[in-house]
């Protein structure tokens, strides 16, 4: 039986718990880290990322993307 | 195993079942005290987040990293409107300037390039663009911004373009000239004062070009340069041409000729 689910999509206040769901927490400065070493989450494009900015988690080992203009046009064209 | 086997506690599979090919949406607001709500016209499950108790949010994290693994994307929801909007944008004209620099501006170029014609079919449709404005210059800086002034501007279907096809060894002087110090175009905005805009009209005189282009968007703007443009011409030196004006768009752009 196809039980797909299309998408997940997630509010602002439930970014803490998809980040838990990696393994992911976030750092006094607000950007996502690594929960055990602590390391900084880069996007595809080499950036750190905040937490607000958190817009998209994509297979592909797990790519973290920003919700700006260039970063979702790059996702809908799929060049990231 | 799927989205669906994690979380049987939360939504039971006799309930799942009929679930094909939906949305599952995770939300902090609560419905009296409901795990969740199926919301068939819209094609979605909401789950509230917060009327979970912890061994279904655990659940519920399962759940979420079992969809990841079969390729089902996570989504902000306040990221999807302006995704949708960028899966559906597709304008002739934006595709052929797009295609025309593709191998004459340098990437990043372009891609400020791509954004901008994005953002200028925003505007157009009247969208409210401060953001992507604001994206733009965080990410390109100052030459972003002036890349997405001129594109709004017209500039590249314009000038660029016939420039280019004119003298193509010659272009890129040019398009450095106009993107790095803003030869050619002043875009007033609100924060500007009379005596700001007559400083930037003697600044770009000085380069020696032979005309430029004032741009102001909203009637406050306007009335600024009209009243710059009436006192300012003869003690600076150039005549007004070309005068330029949406009513509907307010937008008014006037051509001055040193």
């Amino acid at each position: 039986m196809n039980r797909q689910v299309t998408r997940i999509t997630f509010d602002n206040e439930s970014k803490d718990l998809i980040l838990d769901a990696f393994n992911k927490s976030v750092d006094k400065d607000g950007f996502i880290i690594e929960k055990q070493s602590k390391v900084r989450v880069l996007t595809p494009e080499g950036m750190e990322l905040k937490k607000d900015r958190l817009s998209i988690i994509k297979k592909g080992s797990e790519k973290f993307i920003s919700g700006d203009l260039t970063s979702l046009m790059k996702y809908a064209k799929g060049e990231i | 195993m799927s989205f669906y086997d994690h979380v049987k506690g939360i939504i039971p599979p006799s309930v799942s079942k009929t679930l094909n090919d939906f949305e599952v949406r995770l939300n902090s607001t609560t419905l009296n005290d409901e795990k969740y709500l199926i919301d068939t016209s819209n094609k979605c499950v909401i789950i509230y987040v917060l009327s979970l108790a912890s061994k279904e949010k655990r659940a519920l994290r399962k759940g979420i990293k079992g969809g990841f693994e079969c390729d089902v994307p996570l989504i902000s929801q306040s990221s999807i409107g302006l995704l949708q909007r960028l899966y559906q944008y597709n304008d002739k004209e934006d595709t052929r300037i797009l295609k025309f620099f593709e191998n004459i501006l340098s990437n990043k170029d372009w891609e400020t390039l791509r954004d901008s014609l994005f953002l200028r079919n925003e505007f157009k449709k009247r969208k409210n663009v401060s953001q992507l404005k604001y994206d733009i210059f965080t990410r390109y800086g100052e030459r972003g911004n002036t890349i997405s002034n001129l594109c709004t501007a017209g500039y590249f279907e314009e000038t660029m373009i016939p420039l280019y096809n004119l003298e193509p060894k010659e272009f890129h002087k040019y398009w450095d000239a106009a993107v790095d110090r803003g030869v050619m175009a002043l875009f007033v905005n609100s924060r500007m004062k009379i005596e700001k805009i007559v400083l930037e009209i003697k600044r770009r005189s000085k380069y020696g070009i032979k005309y430029m282009h004032i741009h102001g968007i909203g009637d406050a703007n306007i009335e600024k340069i009209k009243e710059c443009l009436t006192k300012e011409s003869e003690s600076i030196g150039f005549t007004v041409k070309n005068m330029y004006t949406d009513d509907n768009l307010h937008i008014y752009v006037a051509e001055l000729i040193f």
